[in-house]
């Protein structure tokens, strides 16, 4: 039986806000304790940081088994695909989550100032981040982004403003400037953080699936035009980043959702650009652009189909036979000749001059 | 007893307008013959529909207002609209000071002549939405007739390099060509 550990009210209250941001408990019961504003104690008892040290990684750890950690998938590690649940692919060291002090720091401001009403800042930008941290970031700033007094006070400070996955996860909250600078895709194609994208890629695919599905309600022509503009920077750099590191397996997800939007049909550019209605820009030139960027998961349909045409020309014997295999069994279970196929006819669309000698290759 | 004072400002601005609007497309050739031998093809069609080479090797025909320029050597084609006009806008206001003479009657003059040229810049503003709307209705018109011309330009390309590609197997025999359905049937003897 496990002993019973002693912390004070404050600790309790930072110990519940922790276990309701990693989804243990409803987020709305911690509501009160995270709008409360107290002194923070100057130093947490030892028993406390081992509860968060213990909530945290445990926490985490389930977070993401849940997310795909589970599934029998095939991911590539040293060149070579490896099959299996992530336990059994990814090789202990690689799975260890370490975290820096960023997350106690932010648990007791959270805790100890009201969110939307402080001066007080917490985030120390001068440490580098961990993954553990960047995924504990991640996951908090989801918990709480619903809230719009939350996202506004949150969104723009740096773990989550510089975070990888947050930006992947939910690319339309950054469209908030004309020009959004994603923060750097590279670190997640390496070590720990790649093992965490291979387990979310089920989540991405379903969050990707949904706000491409929800763009026909948008009828503002300037907020699909900065959405447009953030997912097609999020997307490019995501992709150049995989493509860069050799693990196009890492980006099977934004095909996973073409796969899902055009299973079997080619769509009109209606279903995404349906609803814009008020007060059209003037300049056709302007219109035609905000159109084409509202398809900015559709117009990666080339990269997809370039990669494959790749991956159809390493011979057995060449370097990274192993890894373009994956990525062609992938692609034909994701029916992508198909896909691409489709994705391609519903840009055509959008061109009002559009003018093909029919199928076939193109020059130059 | 203090007079009102009415002063009149008046003010006409000339200025020269610009509007203007573009679209570019691709035109989708096959690579039936080397991209060289295509973009020749495509040169001397697009010679024969009025096209002038430029400076850059690009293809241009300027017809009024409207710009198609084409680029042979990727298939590249940019339409463009462009409009000018010269407007003058004038206005007038009227403010009340109470004296004709001295600092104060200059603050008011100036005041009004400032309340007067952000009018007159409203107004140029409004001829300049009415002068794009103007360029883009046209190149909107424009479309509608580029579209097919464009579509015989690609059908008649590939008509030829299908030709050049069959003499190139053997001796080219029969060709029967449909300009209505754009079918074409060439038989070789190898």
């Amino acid at each position: 039986m496990m002993a019973t550990r002693e912390v004070t009210r404050f600790e309790f209250d930072l110990l519940r806000i922790l276990r309701a941001l990693l989804g243990v408990i409803p987020i709305d019961q911690v509501q009160t304790l995270i709008l409360n504003q107290r002194t923070p104690p100057t130093c947490l008892n030892p028993n406390a940081i081992a509860l968060v040290k213990d909530t945290l990684s445990k926490g985490l750890i389930l977070h993401l088994v849940r997310a795909g950690g589970w599934r029998e998938e095939s991911f590539l590690h040293n060149d070579q695909p490896t099959n299996g649940r992530v336990w059994n692919r990814v090789p202990l060291a690689e799975r260890t989550l370490t975290f820096s002090r960023k997350p106690l720091d932010f648990l007791l401001w959270l805790t100890a100032e009201h969110p939307t009403q402080t001066k007080v800042e917490w985030h120390r930008a001068s440490t580098e981040s961990t993954a553990g941290d960047d995924l504990f970031f991640h996951i908090a700033y989801d918990a709480l982004r619903d809230e719009p007094e939350y996202f506004n006070a949150l969104h723009s400070k740096s773990p989550f403003l510089n975070n990888p996955f947050s930006w992947l996860m939910n690319a339309s909250d950054f469209a908030t400037v004309d020009d959004p600078e994603p923060p750097s895709f590279a670190s997640l194609m390496t070590g720990t953080r790649a093992m965490m994208l291979e387990c979310l890629q089920a989540p991405l695919t379903k969050r990707w699936l949904r706000s491409e599905t929800a763009k026909s309600e948008i009828a503002d022509w300037n907020i699909m035009r900065r959405r447009g503009i953030a997912e097609t920077a999020i997307l490019t750099q995501f992709l150049k980043a995989a493509e860069s590191a050799n693990r196009l397996d890492l980006a099977i997800f934004p095909l996973r959702v073409l796969s899902k939007l055009f299973v079997g049909r080619t769509l009109e550019p209606s279903f995404w650009i349906g609803g814009l209605k008020a007060e059209a820009p003037m300049r056709l030139a302007e219109r035609i652009a905000i159109q084409r960027s509202a398809l900015s998961l559709v117009q990666q349909a080339d990269t997809f189909a370039r990669w494959h045409q790749q991956a159809r020309a390493v011979g057995y014997f060449d370097e990274g036979y192993a890894a373009s295999q994956l990525w062609k069994e992938a692609y034909d279970a994701l029916d992508g000749g198909a896909t691409i196929t489709h994705a391609r006819q519903t840009l055509a669309a959008l061109d009002p001059l559009r003018v093909s000698a029919g199928g076939g290759e193109t020059f130059p | 007893m203090s007079r009102a004072y009415r002063i009149r400002v008046k003010e006409s601005v000339a200025r020269d307008i610009r509007a203007g609007d573009e679209i570019c497309t691709q035109l989708e050739l096959l690579g039936i013959l080397s991209p060289e031998a295509m973009g020749q093809l495509l040169r001397a069609e697009l010679g024969q529909r009025g096209f002038k080479e430029s400076d850059d090797g690009k293809l241009v025909r300027q017809q009024g207002d409207l710009t198609v320029t084409v680029d042979p050597c990727n298939g590249e084609v940019s339409v463009k609209t462009d409009a000018e006009k010269s407007i003058i806008v004038e206005g007038e206001r009227e403010a009340t000071a109470w004296d004709d003479v001295g600092p104060l009657r200059k603050t008011v003059e100036d005041h009004a002549r400032e309340l007067l040229a952000k009018e007159l810049e409203k107004k140029i503003e409004k001829e300049n939405d009415k002068l794009q709307e103007k360029a883009t209705a046209s190149l909107e018109k424009h479309l509608n007739d580029l579209q097919p011309e464009l579509a015989q330009i690609v059908n008649k390309v590939t008509r030829e390099a299908l030709k050049q590609k069959a003499a190139t197997l053997g001796t080219i025999t029969e060709i029967a060509e449909d300009e209505n359905s754009g079918s074409m049937t060439i038989k070789i003897e190898v």
